[in-house]
Parts: structure tokens; C-alpha cells; sequence
């Protein structure tokens, strides 16, 4: 029996199951080939890290905190400055106060850069729901193994066994319709395009320069704040002011100073998390594009259903002699499957 | 194949046998201070408070490299008049004890360390850190010996993989060797005689908001120990 012709016994084609068969067998090998066993649990742990901080509440927060230390740079080299040198006196302050001043230098790029960071993370919160509302990003490689062993099985029977047939064949459909509904059932259309765009969106903040660059500003503002903490405070405190004044006429450093050991608390295990997940977000990122997930699983589920239909059964060969020979139609000497 | 190279096949085939049925040696079993030449050091390291004149730091001192390598951090808490240097003063133990694990690395509700067996909770950035030598920090997988140390000649080594910084309710592993490697460990001198000795190790930070930043420790004073 060639490929492409019918069987004897009205079974199914075999070159349809031996595609089904491949197909299969590729939709077993996509996780290999794409490294999803080792690459997807790091966009699991990315994922479950990110969870925290991910909330408007918590970058609003940071957006404040921010707001915080600029108000209370300003104040200390603008108000404080003026108050322990007078009007003229910005180099001697300078001199006197070389750790606030160099903080109050740094301090306008790192503000910008870092509210700049703070808005496009914030930005990307509904992308993050959406990604973190997908399946676990640890099953993602067996949504590929079990549909292609199922497919792969399904065929083997049918080939091995060809009387099955028209049991496996509506299986094989179910499966081909089932892969074709579950981007649907898990709205991967909706969100795994929004999953593209968080990952495109931290191409430039996800990555080791740019978590040392922020480690770099956490220690200037902490070796700043410090500043500004053990030394102007002190300063205003000898010339008489008391705690109650300086926090009434300097508010924005009182602030500051109050609310240093929270934004130190609030800080720090932000950029330890991003610190940590630099190569879990490069595992992610070296995955197939989020928007061709759902594609991933309507193709091969159109295709399986396409090739299972395809596959047969044809119409059993008429085994009665006895039986009148059918009209053929002018122009078709010969009947279909006829040697 | 002649007979000598046949010796030489033969002699190969034996050696790697040999050597692969010979016992892997744990990181944490390398050989022995005996079998080295070296005698075992048993005691407490005390500490001598860090002091800083003459644009140079005395006594016991800790400074974090950032990850460039280029800079120190500036810890506005340190008593230095260079702020890159946070000098440190002796806990309730007195020092580092050999042998056995010094914890109490527990923090305020501010994130202040409460671990003073060691060192006296020190400012940093303003918030107070400690120091601890813990059998496992918190989300640290391998586990480490207590510290102990060797004396040959004059070299101190001090094995210290289990020495944890504690800040802001976080822990950075400052060991040396870091757990589960062999080396490189803390080195310096001890005399004999005065018992007086210094130590000194790097130790990079794996992990966390603080990654790739390197601690460099300098700790001196007296042992208070015997050296056998």
C-alpha cells in the first residue's frame, strides 16, 4: 500500500498518522529545544520575587519615598545652607559640609533616574498581573510534553492497530480541540502580549549594570543622608534650635531623618530582589516571545485535528462479487482506489 | 606495543584506578593542621577596638568594596574620619571564639542587629549591623563548620565560612572560604609569645541588595587561647 492510499480494511491513511506521529514527537522535543526545563522555573522565581513589589500601593510608595529624600536634599542645601551660612555663604558650606554638598550635586541625576525607574516599573503593573495570572511558568514545558505524547500514543495505536481507528481518531480531534481552547481557557490572547511587554519593557532595568548603577546610588544617598543626619542636625543644634524648631522650620529634612530607617527597610529588599533575578530575567527573556504562546498550542491543535480528519477512514473496499458494479460517471473510467 | 610502553599503560591504568577509587575529600575536610606541620589554634581572638589617626586605621576595621572595585562605600555611622573604614569594637564574648558557633542573630523592628558576641553592633547607613558565625545563615544552602585556625611558623589561617554580617533583617555571608569551598580562608600572624595577632580576608557578597560588593576585614588583638 502506498503513502496516500486508502486502506484495504477502511483504515487510516498512514501518512496522516505518521505526521501526527512527528508532530507529536516535536511538541515533546519544543521544551528541550527552547531549554523551557531550565529557563521556565528562573521565570517562575522571577515571577514569585517580583510579587511584592509589583502593586501600585508599593511603587506608590517608592514614588513618595523618592519625593522624600529630594524634598529633604533640597531643604538641607538650600534652607539649612543658608540658615548655618547666610546668604552668601554656598562655599563655605561647601567646604564645611563636603559629604551634603556632594550629595546635593549627585543627588537631581539619581532623583530623575530613579523616579524615572520607579514610573516605568509602575507602568508595567497590569502587564505583571497579567503574566503572574498565566499557569505557573514551571508547567509550561509539560503543556508541550503531554499534548505530544498523547498525540504521538494516540497515533502509534492507530497505526499499530488500525481496527481502533475510529476510536482514536475522535480522541486525536478532542486533543487537537483541546489544545486549540486552551489559550482561550487560560486568556493567553489577552495576556501573553502583555507578558511581551513587561519583558521588552525591563530589557533596561533588569540587568547587572543597572542594578550596580542603583547600588551605587543606594550609597550615595545613605552615605548623603548620613550627612546630612550627623552633621547638619547637629549643626542646627548649636546654634540653639531644638528638635521641635528644626523640625518646624526645616520639615522636609525632619522628614527625612524620621523616615530614613523605612525607606532604608523599603529600599533594600527592592534591589536585593532585582539584584537576585538579573538571570532569571535573562532565562525569560531567551524564551520563544509570550505572543507566539498561544500560537504554540492553536497551531499544532488545528494541524492534529486537520490531520486526523485527513486520516480517514475511507470507505471499506467492496468484498461481494456478487454485488452490481457501480455507474462510474463519463470522464472517470476508473473507481477511486481501484489497482 | 614494546615492553615499556606496555609498563607505561599499565602503569597509567593503575594510577587512575588509584585515583578513582580514592575517597573525594569534602571542601570542608582538607587536610589536616597535623598533617600539614601546623598546630591548632584553640581560644578566643579578642578584638582591639578600631581607632583611626594619622589617616590610617588601627586596631579592628571593616570596609565594603562596591562591585566596580574602584570605591568603598561611605558608612556615615563610622566613628573614622574616613568613612570608608567602620572601626569595630569587641562584643560580649570579647572576640571571635574558636570552635563553636557564636549566634544571636536576631534584629529590632528597626533592623538593628541584636548579634554582640562578636563585635559591638556597629552604624551602618543607620541602621546597626553585627556579626555572627552561624552552622547556616537564613536562605544559605551549605552548611559551615565553626570557625577554627592553625598556626605555622608565624601564619595564622583562620577558617571562617561560617562568619554572617546581620543588617536590616538581612544576612551576608563575610566567610572565609565561603561555605562549601576550600579556600581561600583568613590569614594573618601570630606571635607565640605575646599571643598578639592580626587577621585579614575579602569576602564578596553572593546574593541580595548589597551583591558583588566585597567585605575587607582587618581584625587584630590577643588570643586568649592556647596554641598546641
Amino acid at each position: 500500500m502506498s503513502p496516500g492510499e486508502p486502506s484495504r480494511r477502511g483504515g487510516p491513511r498512514r501518512w496522516a498518522l505518521i505526521a501526527l506521529i512527528v508532530l507529536g514527537v516535536g511538541l515533546v522535543a519544543a521544551p528541550a529545544v527552547f531549554q523551557m526545563f531550565d529557563r521556565a522555573p528562573k521565570g517562575a522565581t522571577m515571577i514569585r520575587a517580583f510579587k511584592p513589589y509589583m502593586t501600585d500601593a508599593r511603587l506608590g510608595g517608592y514614588a513618595r519615598e523618592i519625593a522624600q529624600i529630594q524634598g529633604g536634599v533640597h531643604q538641607a542645601d538650600t534652607g539649612v545652607a543658608r540658615a548655618l551660612t547666610g546668604a552668601g555663604g554656598r562655599s563655605r558650606f561647601e567646604a564645611t559640609y563636603p559629604d551634603v554638598a556632594s550629595f546635593a550635586a549627585a543627588w537631581p541625576a539619581i532623583h530623575a533616574d530613579m523616579s524615572d525607574l520607579i514610573d516605568r516599573i509602575r507602568a508595567q503593573v497590569p502587564n505583571y498581573q497579567a503574566i503572574a495570572a498565566l499557569p505557573k511558568f514551571t508547567l509550561f514545558p509539560w503543556f508541550f510534553v503531554i499534548p505530544g505524547v498523547l498525540l504521538a500514543a494516540l497515533a502509534a495505536a492507530a497505526l499499530l492497530r488500525p481496527a481502533w481507528w475510529r476510536t482514536l481518531r475522535w480522541a486525536l480531534v478532542a486533543l487537537g480541540i483541546g489544545l486549540v481552547l486552551a489559550p482561550v481557557a487560560f486568556q493567553m490572547f489577552d495576556r501573553a502580549p502583555k507578558g511581551r511587554q513587561m519583558v521588552d519593557a525591563f530589557k533596561t532595568i533588569e540587568t547587572r549594570r543597572k542594578v550596580e548603577t542603583i547600588q551605587g546610588y543606594f550609597g550615595t544617598i545613605a552615605a548623603g543622608q548620613g550627612a546630612i543626619r550627623l552633621e547638619l542636625v547637629p549643626a542646627l543644634q548649636r546654634r540653639g534650635l531644638t528638635d521641635a524648631q528644626i523640625a518646624a522650620r526645616f520639615p522636609a529634612v525632619d522628614t527625612l531623618d524620621r523616615r530614613w530607617i523605612p525607606i532604608l527597610q523599603d529600599l533594600t529588599p527592592m534591589i536585593g530582589a532585582m539584584s537576585d533575578n538579573v538571570g532569571n530575567y535573562d532565562a525569560v527573556k531567551a524564551l520563544p516571545s509570550f505572543s507566539l504562546f498561544p500560537w504554540f498550542f492553536v497551531l499544532p491543535g488545528l494541524i492534529a485535528i486537520a490531520l486526523a480528519l485527513a486520516a480517514g477512514p475511507r470507505e471499506r473496499r467492496r468484498a461481494d462479487p456478487r454485488a452490481e458494479p457501480t455507474p462510474q460517471p463519463a470522464g472517470n473510467p476508473r473507481p477511486e482506489g481501484s489497482s | 606495543m614494546t615492553p615499556s610502553s606496555r609498563r607505561a599503560t599499565l602503569g597509567t591504568l593503575i594510577a587512575t584506578a588509584a585515583l578513582a577509587a580514592a575517597p573525594t575529600l569534602p571542601a570542608a575536610a582538607a587536610p589536616s593542621a597535623h598533617a600539614a606541620g601546623a598546630s591548632k589554634v584553640t581560644g578566643t581572638l579578642r578584638i582591639t577596638p578600631g581607632t583611626f589617626a594619622g589617616g590610617k586605621p588601627n586596631g579592628s576595621w571593616f570596609r565594603m568594596a562596591l562591585p566596580s572595585g574602584t570605591a568603598y562605600f561611605s558608612n556615615p555611622g563610622s566613628t573614622a574620619t574616613d568613612k570608608t573604614y567602620t572601626l569595630l569594637a569587641p562584643g560580649t564574648a570579647g572576640g571571635l571564639v574558636l570552635g563553636t558557633y557564636q549566634g544571636g542573630a536576631t534584629f529590632d523592628a528597626s533592623g538593628n542587629s541584636q548579634a554582640g558576641a562578636i563585635i559591638k553592633p556597629t552604624p551602618f547607613a543607620g541602621i546597626l549591623f553585627g556579626v555572627a558565625t552561624l552552622k547556616q545563615e537564613p536562605a544559605s544552602s551549605p552548611a559551615s563548620a565553626a570557625p577554627s585556625a592553625t598556626l605555622k611558623g608565624t601564619r595564622l589561617s583562620v577558617r571562617l565560612a561560617a562568619l554572617t554580617a546581620a543588617w536590616n533583617k538581612l544576612f551576608f555571608n563575610q566567610g572565609a572560604p565561603k561555605p562549601g569551598k576550600s579556600s581561600p580562608v583568613a590569614t594573618g600572624t601570630l606571635n607565640r609569645r605575646t599571643k598578639a595577632y592580626t587577621l585579614d580576608w575579602k569576602s564578596t557578597i553572593v546574593g541580595g541588595p548589597f551583591n558583588g560588593f566585597t567585605g575587607v576585614w582587618h581584625l587584630q588583638g590577643t588570643l586568649k587561647g592556647k596554641v598546641a
